[in-house]
């Protein structure tokens, strides 16, 4: 019963209950109303990559078991970001000027800064609504449709889910299928790969709109949930996804630069859109191991993700749960990550050789470590209503590529770390 | 069916509904009955306590005339049920799987090391492991309806009678009378509908320090809620205090356990397995009725 808290797989351990029950019973009681309580969790989050992007972010989410082992359950999401992002050109000696992505209006970088785009700033709105069912005793099903809509993307997907019991519910297969259809609307239309940023501005015409390209992603999971003893849990995850259409971020750019044997290597001589594969294969696996130790709770998992764009990345995560009484808790957290560049990513291209297939210099793509530390501290307000709190920092470091800085490019910072602070209020609570 | 000699339905009325009030189950019953008048409260009760009186008669293992008595002499032999006691002896099988074995209808054999009579005396713990072979619902042959319990073994099922009782009474009279009910039994409550549109019924939570004060007031339009924990019936000993409520599978009390424990659920069944699972946790109570996301109170 610990256990069935733990993994949370409250439902199905409610529903045998009320299974059980209802046999007791017999179905004079089926039509007995039972409260239906709704369970809501609301948060603002506050994201700070300092002097770059920063995120207000406020999510709502509710859940109410309509009718026995019935779950409806839907979850908001408003997004404001602001700031400056990496465009990803490379830093120069000299004074540099680029062209806003709507072509409107332009902007400078001075010499030696990592050139952010500093009109950064939109509005993300996110729903997504599921509901779970129960096919038998011990087999749920979950479906479910999302959405999230900003000024130039918009993403629609459906999702769906099977679980099942078995072993006296020590065993939990799953198996889940996920599509999403996204349509990417870029400020100015659907840049050309490679082309050349445009040095001149012109005026907004109505041209610029509408023009759109789409992007179809697929997910496909299974996995399995083991009951370990009374206080352990096992859960093993293999998921595969695709995606397909247009991968390419209309505003990154990549610098081209002349090449050692030029005249002035390492100056700029070019700045072109970039250009990604337009699919993508990943395979993941994840494990986690959560384990009780009294009331405290300890939790740490693995994953691995490859991808055939060359990005091979692991995750560990550890999370410790420490009650200090009942109404009151410590829960320090962290993680490391690590990446591998993927196979198109470049810091920047070389005057006068032949253009590659693809290419990226957004250093999401480079190789990077991140590490993350935070700590969340939750309170009892009143009966089962908490309170928390959390602060998170984090770092990307170790960010690089295959390619040195050479002539003009040495002795700027071609790979900047990023750190970033987010905090985090949160409710939860019944009515 | 209750029987000429026993005492009469006392009934009183209290606001706009009529409280009856009678003893069964070595508990203090009352039934709050809404828009009905006072002749059809009073047969509501009376309906009420005849059943609950049968109830008891039929599962109490103080008695040697009924099934109880029947199986827990049965010697080892096999012993063919009827169907209502099959049906909470295959709650309560579900229910020992449910709870990995925190909740078990053959722990009362314990109670014969165990005189929570708030003195100091601690059985020995030889004592408690000797009769832990006779403790484990594993080890019963339960194949429906017929029931063979190993020699020495005994059943009790007065860890789900009482709220079965309730459940059952609440069913009854919302099949059997107009008007709306709150049954409850020594706490142990279930309504089948509010007291009228819109409106709840308004119960205590009894004080685990001090028997028949309220400290909590909730607010129940339907469900069940049950309440597990006594704070008369313990033992301590060198500052500790053993609460009455054993972990079958230790044969000791669960520690740091709260005084009581109430859950609300759709049933009073339900409500009264989550709160003795719940004060099984010890510690983790709290923790555990957060992630069974029903209402709960705990008094430490």
């Amino acid at each position: 019963m610990q256990l069935r808290g733990i993994c949370g797989r409250r439902s199905c351990t409610r529903l045998g209950l009320a299974a059980a029950t209802l046999a007791l019973l017999g179905s004079g009681d089926a039509e007995a109303a039972d409260r239906a309580p709704v369970a809501v969790e609301t948060a603002v989050l506050g994201y700070s990559e300092p002097s770059r992007v920063q995120v207000l972010e406020g999510v709502i989410s509710a859940r109410s078991e309509i009718r026995e082992g019935r779950v409806l359950h839907g979850r908001l999401v408003f997004d404001v970001l602001t700031g400056a992002s990496a465009n990803g050109a490379v830093p120069s000696r000299s004074v540099q000027t680029f062209t806003r992505p709507s072509g409107e209006s332009r902007y400078q970088v001075a010499p030696g800064d990592t050139p952010l785009d500093d009109g950064f700033s939109d509005r993300r709105f996110a729903a997504d609504l599921g509901y779970d069912l129960p096919l038998d005793r011990c087999t749920q099903l979950s479906v479910g449709a999302q959405g999230s809509v900003e000024t130039d993307y918009l993403s629609l997907g459906i999702h769906a889910s099977l679980s099942r019991d078995f072993f006296e519910r020590n065993t939990t297969l799953g198996l889940g299928v996920s599509v999403n259809r996204d349509r990417v609307s870029p400020l100015g239309g659907i840049p050309t790969p490679f082309a050349p940023l445009p040095t001149t501005t012109r005026p907004r015409s109505e041209d610029d709109e509408g023009g759109g390209l789409n992007k179809t992603v697929i997910d496909l999971s299974a996995g399995i949930t083991q009951v370990l003893g009374r206080n352990t849990l096992l859960r093993v995850n293999y998921a595969f996804d695709h995606a397909s259409g247009y991968m390419t971020d209309p505003y990154n750019v990549i610098s081209v630069v002349a090449a050692p044997s030029s005249v002035a290597p390492g100056t700029v001589s070019d700045t072109l859109h970039e250009s990604r594969p337009d699919s993508r294969t990943q395979h993941a696996i994840y494990t986690e191991l959560k384990r009780a130790l009294g009331a405290n709770v300890a939790d740490l998992s693995y994953r691995y993700a490859a991808n055939d764009w060359g990005v091979h990345s692991q995750t560990v995560e550890l999370r410790y749960r420490q009650y200090f009484g009942p109404t009151f808790y410590l829960q320090p957290h962290g993680r490391y990550y690590h990446q591998t560049a993927a196979g198109f990513y470049s810091r920047f291209l070389i005057d006068a050789s032949p253009l590659p297939q693809n290419a990226s210099a957004d250093y999401r793509l480079a190789e990077m470590e991140t590490s993350t530390a935070g700590l969340e501290v939750g309170h009892e307000l009143s009966n089962g209503r908490w309170m928390s709190f959390a602060v998170e920092y984090y770092r990307q470091f170790g960010i690089g590529g295959p390619q040195a800085a050479f002539g003009a490019l040495e002795g700027l910072d071609l790979y900047p770390e990023v750190s970033a602070l987010t905090a985090r209020v949160g409710f939860s609570g019944e009515w | 069916m209750s029987g000429s000699a026993q005492p009469a339905v006392r009934l009183e009325r209290s606001g706009d509904h009529w409280v009856g009030r009678f003893r069964a189950m070595a508990s203090p019953c009352e039934i709050l009955a809404s828009g009905v008048g006072p002749a059809g409260a009073r047969r509501a009760v009376e309906l009420a306590m005849a059943e609950a009186w049968r109830i008891e008669r039929k599962f109490s293992r103080y008695r040697d005339d009924n099934i109880i008595h029947e199986i827990n002499h049965s010697e080892g032999h096999a012993v063919e049920v009827d169907d209502e006691t099959a049906r909470l002896i295959a709650f309560a099988d579900q229910a020992h799987r449910m709870s990995e074995g925190a909740f078990d209808i053959t722990a009362g054999v314990l109670r014969r090391v165990w005189n929570f009579d708030g003195s100091d005396r601690l059985p020995d713990r030889a004592e408690v492991a000797s009769l832990l072979p006779l403790v484990g619902w594993h080890q019963v042959e339960w194949d429906p309806p017929i029931l063979r319990l190993p020699k020495g073994m005994q059943i009790d099922l007065g860890g789900v009678g009482k709220e079965y009782a309730v459940d059952r009474v609440a069913s009854l009279l919302d099949r059997e009378h107009s008007g709306t009910f709150l049954v409850n039994f020594g706490g142990d409550m279930r309504a089948c509908a509010p007291p009228a549109p819109g409106q709840e019924w308004e119960v205590g939570i009894e004080s685990p320090h001090q028997e028949g004060t309220a400290v909590q007031r909730v607010s129940l339009s339907s469900g069940g809620i049950a309440t597990s924990g006594d704070a008369r019936r313990f033992l301590v000993r060198d500052g500790i205090r053993y609460g009455h409520i054993l972990d079958p599978r230790s044969g000791w009390p669960v520690p740091d356990a709260p005084r009581s424990v109430t859950v609300a659920a759709g049933t009073c069944t339900e409500a009264g397995f989550l709160s003795t699972v719940a004060m099984l946790q010890g510690r983790g109570a709290k923790e555990f009725l957060r992630e069974q996301q029903c209402p709960f109170w705990c008094l430490d």
